[in-house]
């Protein structure tokens, strides 16, 4: 049984193919987050689910419906947008209660919809504002409670936070994860921020150039990237990348220390300091491998300064290769 | 500084060496007419070397009277202007002119009045007989018909009675052409020449030359009657409505379609030029049982403006005096359709026989010169008429459109029309 | 808080807007108050003998039932023709809005009509609906229609109507297009998504939010249709038949520069300042309380 199933999907405008066949299974109440740098085909993919863009070839199940040449208010689904995209001739309680009107859902169950949701949102004491009348915040709210009323089985978030400063996207992080512990929805996400793919999904899909390149929950993409593309994009700081005869070796600045005690089976690189980055719980050093960068991060203070040469140690079960022209990981099982 | 002085003193030579005095003449010929006066006026300016006479187009009438106002009041007028016959009154009583008669005797230049077409001055002369402007471009109303299309109606007669006319113009549609009759200038010629010709008055006070009190008459039973005939012909089309002035009745002619045409006769060039068929010209029809008076003329007439010296008022006087001569007058009406307006170019082109080549020619100045103009077949001098003309061009038009009865429609012109009689009789101290 | 600038020199100011201030004196204030100086007089057109005689030219006016006639005319062909130009221009705009990338060539032709002079723009559809050799008129003619805008009210009103409103088609498509390019794309897909269909979302969505242009819209092709169509009707219809299309402007022109009556002309241009004014107003109250959308 799943909620989304996508089967050879293809995006082309005229002679440029932007998605290339991709296939993926998404499961009831799973929260999905296509993740990947911009033009990489997520946005076009969670649009061909919505029904915004037309399918090239391949195929979209819904609830074991083929979506394919359905309008976007047929699909079951609700959609929240970048933009907000709200009326802004509307107030907040028109704009909540515009798409239940329009299934000419009965005056009392509208309102009382609008209620809970405005109650899950706080958005009770601004339901007769108009959207130009509320902060940032506030109106990412209301998206969400427009998705919220309809009470349908899947959600799709277009960049949701994108647009908020990062204390603010923080907050809605961990309010987008309650609401779907609270309702239970099958939800598809799509961002560029590696962030809150991993702290969001159950499941994370990294796309890249139209093709998915991974796809698993967060702690195996964390542990055991597909490639180096996904290694490089997964972390933070990204895992270092580098060239040591004819192989890539992807090793997270987690990983990395600057002695090799503690270390049940330790390998040592000798590295130049360039610059310390100290935010205070830890340190980044950005040292120099063979002329290759390799970011560093140390507990507390590091004892070393710039233009120092070191010794940097890692275990060697938490090294990772990649074939040099593939990028395919070498040990990925 | 000094460059400068010598190109200024050089063109003070220039002018100097080209020392004709300029005589600014404001017109309001078009098309055709326009090269027509043109070539007049150089022929004038080649025969002498005192003045330059410079013509300059102003639109139509309404638009070159306007300029003239304007021009007045900005000081800016020109020496000559012409002025359709319906702003005579406006002119006369405006303080800005002199009386052209005036002019001449001031200048010392002498007319041979008896010569010229009398029913053609006395329109612009005042109660006593003095000459207020200059005929120029004179014409009046006659009836053009389609030979051919009166061939296939089975016409014999060209009909020299409304009454006929209106047989006429029934068997016309009849034998299947889609209009009898069609007219132009409809005010001038469905009331202001049929009241003339029935010697119907058209104002009190003798048609407006008593003074300026005059108030509008011309809602009589005759002239009703005759709208009244022809509303009635609209609907089998025996009588159709084209539009104002002259162009799209005389295209509703020239293309074949209409069997007669009643407009002015200053339209025999161009109905020349755009008809394919065989033509003829008759005079105007009249009412069976009276004996038509003449008709009255159409057209426009040169003013002189006041604020010019001497030398200048005297090219005036010797450009007006040209006008006049015989071969300027020959070569006017041939190639305009205007009327010779004195009496040894009409003897001329009889004896040269040009009226039996065209006799069409000739219909205006015989309907013209029929019989001697009695007050009410002179002419009419009222103050507002363009606007008089706009009433009743309006109230026609509801007649033909059948929202309006012709006794109505008329009685409504007359009754509009005499507000803007008292309006302007306000206006005059 | 309004913003105040300082000068260092207090005449400075009044220095710098003295041409704009010259301009509206010599071409606004002053033919204005002459006019309204003329209303109240009666003069000959050379102005050689006037006399003031109050309010005796306003009286006339609405005594002459032409002139209460023309007041109904000047509404129905006002209203028709900013209804007609709005509504091509819309649909047109909304149309062109479909297509993502509009051809530089094709969007100048839509807009072309607008830089056609108003008396050759008459003069086109004239010709177009003449029922002997125009296109339109032939076509009407040949169908049955008894059609004859010389001779028939209606008719040539419907004609004066069409070339009056299709010379404005362009105006209003440039508007329109920028508003409806204006809204948000995501709020239209929003409103698709939460079940709204093509025309629901076009009346529901689009419309309300393109109201201030639609109001600004209004406003201009009512005084448009007011004060700028004489030479669209001086072109096709002259005021006829009997006065059928003899809008307010248009009796302007032919009572002043015709008949020569420039008291009665300045008293009707006096009354058309008057509905300028009004409409000013109106225009203004209402855009000062619209609310901005997006502020």
């Amino acid at each position: 049984m799943s909620q989304i199933l996508i089967k050879k999907l293809v995006k082309k405008y005229g002679q440029n193919q932007v998605v290339h066949g991709i296939d993926l299974e998404i499961k009831p109440k799973e929260f999905v987050v296509l993740v990947g740098p911009s033009g990489c085909g997520k946005s076009t993919t969670l649009r061909m689910i919505a029904g915004l863009e037309e399918i090239s070839s391949g195929e979209i199940q819904i609830g074991n419906k083929v979506v394919n040449n359905l309008a976007p208010k047929d699909r079951n689904i609700a959609m929240v947008f970048q933009n907000y995209a709200l009326y802004p001739h509307m107030s907040v309680r028109e704009n909540l209660s515009f798409a239940l009107q329009l299934q000419k859902m009965d005056r009392k169950d509208i309102d009382r919809r609008v209620r809970q949701a405005a109650e899950i949102l706080g958005l009770m004491d601004l339901l007769e504002r108009r959207p130009g009348q509320l902060s940032g915040g506030q109106r990412q709210r209301v998206a969400m409670g427009r998705a919220i009323v309809r009470n349908t089985p899947v959600f799709l978030f277009d960049e949701p936070l994108s647009n908020l400063d990062a204390k603010l996207r923080n907050q809605m992080r961990t309010e987008i994860k309650k609401l779907h512990m609270r309702m239970g929805t099958t939800i598809v996400y799509v961002t560029h921020d590696q962030v809150e793919a991993m702290t969001l999904a159950d499941r994370i899909v990294v796309m890249k150039d139209g093709y998915i390149q991974q796809i698993g929950s967060p702690l195996e993409i964390y542990r055991n990237p597909a490639n180096a593309f996904v290694a490089g994009f997964i972390g933070s700081p990204p895992t270092n990348l580098i060239e040591i005869s004819g192989q890539i070796i992807g090793m997270r600045p987690e990983h990395i220390r600057l002695e090799a005690e503690g270390l049940s089976n330790p390998v040592g690189y000798q590295a130049q300091v360039e610059v310390l980055e100290p935010l205070g719980g830890e340190t980044l050093v950005h040292t120099l491998v063979l002329n290759q960068k390799v970011i560093v991060k140390c507990e507390g203070l590091a004892p070393v300064r710039p233009s120092q040469v070191i010794q940097i140690y890692i275990d060697k079960e938490n090294q990772r290769f990649f074939d040099k022209t593939s990028g395919k990981a070498l040990n990925y099982n | 500084m000094r460059p400068l002085a010598i190109i200024f003193s050089l063109l003070l030579v220039f002018q100097v060496a080209n020392a004709e005095t300029q005589i600014n003449f404001w017109h309001a010929m078009t098309g055709d007419l326009q090269s027509a006066l043109e070539a007049l006026v150089n022929n004038f300016n080649a025969s002498q070397k005192m003045y330059k006479v410079v013509p300059i187009g102003k639109g139509n009438y309404t638009e070159a009277l306007n300029a003239g106002i304007a021009a007045y009041r900005g000081k800016k007028q020109p020496n000559l202007i012409q002025v359709f016959e319906v702003g005579t009154m406006t002119m006369m009583s405006s303080g800005a002119i002199i009386p052209i008669q005036d002019l001449l005797a001031e200048q010392k230049v002498k007319i041979n009045w008896a010569d010229y077409v009398q029913p053609v001055l006395s329109y612009y002369e005042d109660k006593n007989g003095k000459l207020m402007s200059m005929p120029f471009n004179s014409s009046s109303p006659i009836m053009y018909y389609n030979k051919d299309l009166f061939a296939k109606a089975g016409i014999k007669e060209v009909p020299k009675t409304w009454q006929d006319a209106y047989k006429a113009s029934d068997a016309i549609v009849k034998s299947g052409a889609p209009c009898g009759m069609v007219v132009g200038w409809q005010p001038w010629i469905l009331i202001e020449n049929f009241s003339a010709i029935h010697n119907l008055p058209f104002a009190s006070l003798e048609n407006g030359y008593g003074g300026v009190n005059a108030e509008l008459k011309f809602n009589t039973p005759a002239v009703v009657q005759n709208v009244e005939k022809l509303q009635s012909g609209i609907k089998n089309k025996s009588f159709v409505y084209e539009g104002r002035r002259s162009d799209p009745a005389r295209n509703a002619f020239t293309n074949g379609r209409c069997g007669m045409y009643l407009d002015t006769s200053a339209q025999i060039s161009a109905v020349k030029a755009g008809s394919k068929f065989l033509w003829g010209a008759a005079p105007l029809p009249y009412n069976a049982g009276t004996k038509p008076q003449n008709s009255i003329i159409g057209g426009a007439t040169l003013w002189a403006f006041k604020g010019f010296t001497a030398k200048e008022n005297k090219g005036v006087a010797e450009f007006i005096k040209f006008l006049g001569q015989t071969d300027s007058q020959i070569a006017w009406h041939k190639s305009t359709g205007y009327l010779p307006i004195t009496l040894s170019a009409y003897k001329k082109l009889k004896k040269e026989g040009y009226y039996k080549e065209n006799p069409e020619q000739e219909v205006a100045i015989l309907q013209l010169t029929r019989t001697k103009p009695s007050v009410l077949s002179r002419g009419i001098r009222l103050g507002g008429f363009t606007q008089i003309r706009e009433i009743v061009e309006e109230e026609l038009e509801k007649v033909w459109a059948g929202t309006a009865t012709s006794k109505a429609a008329l009685d409504s012109a007359v009754e509009r029309g005499n507000k803007v009689l008292q309006n302007f009789a306000k206006t005059v101290k | 808080m309004l913003k105040r600038s300082h000068y260092e020199n207090p005449i400075l100011p009044y220095l710098l807007i003295s041409p704009q201030m010259l301009i509206v004196i010599l071409f606004f204030l002053w033919p204005a108050g002459a006019a309204l100086l003329q209303a109240f007089q009666i003069s000959d057109p050379f102005g050689q003998g006037t006399a003031f005689v109050w309010f005796d030219n306003f009286k006339n006016l609405f005594e002459t039932l032409e002139y209460r006639q023309s007041f109904l005319k000047t509404l129905v062909f006002s209203v028709s023709t900013a209804l007609l130009s709005l509504l091509m221009g819309l649909a047109l705009a909304a149309l062109t809005n479909r297509i993502l990338k509009i051809k530089t060539v094709t969007r100048t032709l839509l807009i072309w009509p607008y830089a056609v002079a108003p008396a050759m723009a008459g003069m086109l559809w004239l010709f177009l609906f003449h029922p002997t050799y125009g296109v339109i008129g032939h076509f009407l003619v040949s169908n049955g229609v008894d059609w004859n805008p010389v001779l028939n009210g209606t008719h040539a009103m419907v004609m004066v109507i069409i070339a009056a409103s299709w010379k404005q088609i362009s105006y209003n498509f440039v508007f329109f297009l920028g508003g409806l390019q204006a809204v948000p794309r995501s709020i239209l897909e929003a409103a698709a998504i939460d079940g709204a269909g093509p025309l629901r979302r076009f009346f529901v969505i689009v419309l309300p939010l393109l109201s201030p242009t639609i109001f600004f819209l209004i406003v201009m092709n009512l005084v448009y249709a007011f004060f700028d169509t004489f030479g669209v009707i001086h072109a096709t219809t002259e005021g006829g038949p009997g006065g059928a299309t003899s809008t307010l402007v248009y009796k302007v022109y032919s009572d002043g520069f015709v008949g020569q009556d420039l008291g009665g002309s300045a008293a009707q241009s006096v009354i058309l300042m008057v509905i300028t004014v009004i409409l000013t107003i109106v225009q203004f109250k209402v855009v000062e309380k619209k609310v901005h959308y997006n502020g």
